[in-house]
C-alpha cells in the first residue's frame, strides 16, 4: 500500500456511517451506544438517515422474511464500499425464533457478512468492540477485499421458500373441503344475559351466544357502558370441529369485563363482522382472519395484513397445521437438530 | 380515493421518525397528510404459535419478547396467568419485589420514551439525559436479574433469583437518581417554548372519543379518563400502596408528555413504599410441578402503553394448549391515527411527532 492508500483507508476507518434502520430488538441497545455513556460519534460513527450516504448496516436480531426483503432492496442503494455486521443470537442461528414461520435463520444466506456480535442481547460493550474490529480492519486491509456483496442465489432462496409455502396452504385447503362434510361434535348452550362463569378476582364475567344474535349482544353490551373493545380471543379445536370466539368487552368505570363467547364450525367459519360497533375490530377482526382463517361478513378489507409478505402458506393458528415441522422440513432439510 | 390526486409517500420503516419497524402509507395534499394505512408485519414471529410448541418453563423468555421496550409487564402477566392455572399462591415477599420490577420498567420505558419524543422535534440534549438515566435502571436490572434488557426474573411461583446484598440502599440510591434526572428531563422539555409551540393542540382526543377508539393507558388518562387498572382491578399489592393516577384534561400531545413524567414521579414512589415492605431472607417462590392441571389463566396488567393482557388455555401437561396476547398498541397505531387524520389538519413534518406522543411498540402489534 502507498502513503495515500493508507491515508485513504484511515479516513475511511473514522467515517463509518450505519444505516439508521432499527430493525429488530437488538436496536434498544443501540441508544446507550450511540448517546450516553458510549458516544460512539468520537469514532466518527453516526446514524445515516438515508442508505445512499450509509456504509455499515447492523442486523440487530431477528430477521422476518418481510424485513429480509426490504433490507436486500435497500441494500442494494448503498454505494460501495459496503459493509454488513450482524448482531445477536438470531442473525446467526434463528436464535430463540428457530421455529418460527416468519422469519429467516441465517442473514449470511442472503449476504456476505464482515463481523459478528453474538449474544442475547449484546451488551452496547459488545457492540463497540465490534466497530473497534471494523475500524481496525478497514484501516488495515485495501477496501477491494471486503465488501460484502449479496449471495447471487439470494432471491431465489426467498421464491424457493415461497414456493414450498404455496404448495403447503393448496394441501391445506384440498384436506379441509374433503373435511367439510364431517358434523360436528360440540355442546353449546347459550346463556345470555346470565353469565355461565364468573371470576372476582379479575372482575370478569363470562357470557355465551350464538353467532346470529353477536351484533346484537355486542350493541346491548355497549349500551350498559362495556365500552371499551379489548380483544378477539380464538380457539380452535379440530377434534371438535368448531372454533371458538371470545369477544372481551370492559367497561372503563369499574374495571369489569364481559368475554362473549361464540362458535363458528371449522367447514364454516363466517361470522358478521362488528366493525361499525367497535373500530377496533376492523383491525383485530382482520389480524384473526389472517391467523385463524374466520371470515368476517361485512368486512370492507378483509386481506392478509401481518402475514402480508412472511407468509403464503395456511392460517398457523390452526391447530392441525404444524408450522415447527415445517420450518424443520424446509430450513433443516427434516433434521431437527441439523442447525 | 384516487392515487392521481394525491401523492402516495412510504414513510418508514427506514425513516428516523418511524417508531419502529414499521412503515406507514400516507397519501399527501401538499404537506397535508390526507390518509395513512399502516404496515406491519415486520417484525412478526408467531409467538402464539411458537408457545404451544413449548413448556411452561420454556415459555418463560418467550412471554416478554414482543415488546423490548417495556417487557417486565408481559412476564409479570405471563407468570401471573400460569399461576392462575396452577391455583398457586406466591409468597408476599414476590409480590412487593415484582411491584418494584413492573414500577422500574415502567419508569424505564417512559424515560426511553421522552428520548423519542426530544428526538421527533429535534430536542436532542435532554434525550441524552433521558438514555442516562435509564442506563442506571439497566444496571440496576443487571446486578439483580444477570440482565440489561429482558430479565427472566418473575417466573411462575415468584421471583427467580434471591436477592443481593445492599439490594434496599442499591434501589434507594437508582430512585433518588433517576428522580432528579428524570426531573432535569421534565424542565427542559415541559417548560422549552418549542416544545409547547409543537406539542400543544396537537392530536387532540377527548375521553368519550378515545374510549370508542379502545385506547387505554397514558394516552387515555391524558383525555381525562381516570381509568388504571392498578386501581380499577388491582393486582399483585397494589391495593396496599398509596399512589395517585396523573389525569390530564386536553388529551393533546403535551398532555400526553406531562401525565407520563407525572406517572414516572408516582412509580418511583410505588417503589419506595414497596421497598419498605420487602423483607430480606424470607422465601421469594414457591415450586410449581412440570405439568400443569386443565384450565384456563387469565392476568391483566397495566402496563407503559395500556391495558395488557393473557390467556392461556390450558388441556393439562407440560405445554399450553392456547395463549392469547393482547396487543396494547394496536389501537394507537390504527384507529387512533386515523381518526386523528381525519379530524385534524396533520402536516408530514407533524406526523412523526404524533405518532411519538403516543408512544407506540410496533413489535408488540405484529407479535
Amino acid at each position: 500500500m502507498s502513503i495515500l492508500d493508507k491515508l485513504v483507508s484511515w479516513a475511511r476507518s473514522r467515517s463509518v456511517w450505519m444505516i439508521h434502520y432499527c430493525s429488530a430488538c437488538g436496536a434498544v441497545e443501540f441508544p446507550p451506544l450511540v448517546m450516553s455513556p458510549l458516544d460512539w460519534e468520537r469514532y466518527g460513527y453516526m446514524p445515516a438517515p438515508t442508505p445512499r450516504q450509509s456504509d455499515l448496516y447492523v442486523g440487530m436480531g431477528y430477521l422476518t422474511k418481510k424485513t429480509v426483503k426490504l433490507f436486500l432492496n435497500m441494500y442494494r442503494q448503498v454505494p460501495e464500499p459496503r459493509f454488513v455486521a450482524a448482531g445477536c443470537n438470531c442473525t446467526a442461528t434463528g436464535g430463540l425464533y428457530w421455529d418460527s414461520y416468519a422469519t429467516y435463520k441465517r442473514l449470511d444466506d442472503f449476504v456476505e457478512v464482515e463481523g459478528w456480535v453474538p449474544g442475547c442481547m449484546p451488551m452496547p460493550d459488545d457492540y463497540f468492540s465490534l466497530l473497534e474490529y471494523l475500524r481496525k480492519k478497514i484501516a488495515n486491509s485495501r477496501i477491494e477485499t471486503h465488501i460484502s456483496r449479496i449471495k447471487p442465489d439470494a432471491f431465489e432462496k426467498i421464491a424457493r421458500y415461497e414456493d414450498l409455502e404455496r404448495q403447503w396452504l393448496k394441501e391445506y385447503l384440498e384436506k379441509v373441503s374433503k373435511q367439510a362434510g364431517e358434523p360436528i361434535n360440540y355442546q353449546f348452550t347459550p346463556s345470555y344475559p346470565d353469565c355461565y362463569e364468573v371470576s372476582d378476582k379479575h372482575k370478569i364475567c363470562k357470557v355465551s351466544v350464538e353467532r346470529d344474535r353477536l351484533r346484537q349482544v355486542l350493541r346491548e353490551l355497549k349500551e350498559q357502558d362495556f365500552k371499551l373493545f379489548i380483544n378477539i380471543n380464538t380457539v380452535d379445536y379440530p377434534d371438535k370441529g368448531v372454533i371458538e370466539l371470545y369477544y372481551i368487552l370492559e367497561n372503563p368505570e369499574t374495571g369489569e369485563q364481559k368475554w362473549v363467547k361464540t362458535f363458528v364450525p371449522r367447514s364454516n367459519p363466517l361470522v358478521d363482522s362488528v366493525h361499525d360497533i367497535f373500530p377496533l375490530a376492523l383491525y383485530i377482526e382482520r389480524e384473526v382472519y389472517e391467523m385463524m382463517g374466520v371470515e368476517f361478513k361485512n368486512h370492507p378489507s378483509l386481506r392478509k395484513w401481518i402475514l402480508e409478505g412472511n407468509w403464503e402458506g395456511p392460517p398457523p393458528l390452526r391447530k392441525d397445521v404444524d408450522t415447527a415441522g415445517f420450518v424443520i422440513k424446509t430450513m433443516y432439510g427434516g433434521y431437527r437438530y441439523g442447525r | 380515493m384516487g392515487d392521481r390526486e394525491y401523492q402516495v409517500l412510504y414513510f418508514g420503516p427506514q425513516h428516523p421518525g418511524a417508531p419502529g419497524n414499521i412503515a406507514f402509507k400516507l397519501w399527501l395534499d401538499g404537506d397535508r397528510v390526507v390518509k395513512a394505512e399502516v404496515i406491519p408485519g415486520f417484525l412478526h414471529r408467531g409467538f402464539e404459535k411458537m408457545m404451544e410448541n413449548r413448556t411452561w418453563e420454556m415459555n418463560v423468555t418467550m412471554s416478554y419478547r414482543f415488546c423490548v421496550e417495556d417487557p417486565d409487564h408481559l412476564e409479570i402477566a405471563y407468570a401471573l396467568a400460569v399461576e392462575d392455572i396452577y391455583r398457586a399462591e406466591i409468597p408476599e415477599n414476590a409480590k412487593w419485589l415484582r411491584m418494584i420490577q413492573a414500577e422500574m420498567g415502567r419508569v424505564a420505558s417512559h424515560l426511553f420514551w421522552s428520548h423519542f419524543i426530544g428526538g421527533s422535534v429535534g430536542l436532542r440534549t435532554p434525550a441524552y439525559w433521558a438514555v442516562a438515566a435509564r442506563e442506571e435502571i439497566l444496571k440496576w436490572f443487571a446486578r439483580i436479574s444477570g440482565h440489561r434488557i429482558y430479565h427472566n426474573l418473575s417466573v411462575p411461583g415468584g421471583i427467580r433469583y434471591a436477592l443481593p446484598e445492599n439490594f434496599k440502599e442499591e434501589t434507594l440510591r437508582v430512585v433518588n437518581f433517576v428522580e432528579e434526572k428524570a426531573r432535569d428531563v421534565e424542565d427542559a422539555l415541559l417548560r422549552n417554548s418549542i416544545f409547547k409551540a409543537r406539542l400543544r393542540g396537537l392530536g387532540k382526543l377527548s375521553g368519550e372519543e378515545a374510549l370508542s377508539l379502545g385506547v387505554t393507558g397514558p394516552v387515555l388518562r391524558a383525555s381525562g379518563v381516570k381509568y388504571d387498572l392498578r386501581v380499577n382491578a388491582p393486582y399483585l399489592n397494589y391495593d396496599k400502596v398509596r399512589f395517585e393516577v396523573p389525569v390530564g384534561s386536553a388529551g393533546d400531545a403535551y398532555e400526553r408528555s406531562v401525565v407520563r413524567f407525572k406517572e414516572i414521579q408516582q412509580s418511583l414512589s410505588i417503589i419506595r413504599q414497596s421497598v419498605e415492605e420487602l423483607r430480606p431472607g424470607e422465601p421469594l417462590r414457591v415450586k410449581l410441578g412440570l405439568s400443569a392441571p386443565a384450565g384456563e389463566g387469565v392476568a391483566r396488567v397495566e402496563s407503559a402503553r395500556g391495558e395488557y393482557m393473557i390467556h392461556i388455555i390450558s388441556q393439562g401437561g407440560r405445554r399450553p394448549y392456547r395463549v392469547r396476547l393482547k396487543s396494547m398498541s394496536m389501537p394507537l397505531l390504527t384507529t387512533v391515527v386515523d381518526y386523528l387524520i381525519s379530524k385534524e389538519e396533520v402536516t408530514i413534518a407533524d406526523f412523526p411527532v404524533i405518532l411519538a406522543s403516543l408512544d407506540p411498540c410496533p413489535p408488540d402489534l405484529d407479535r
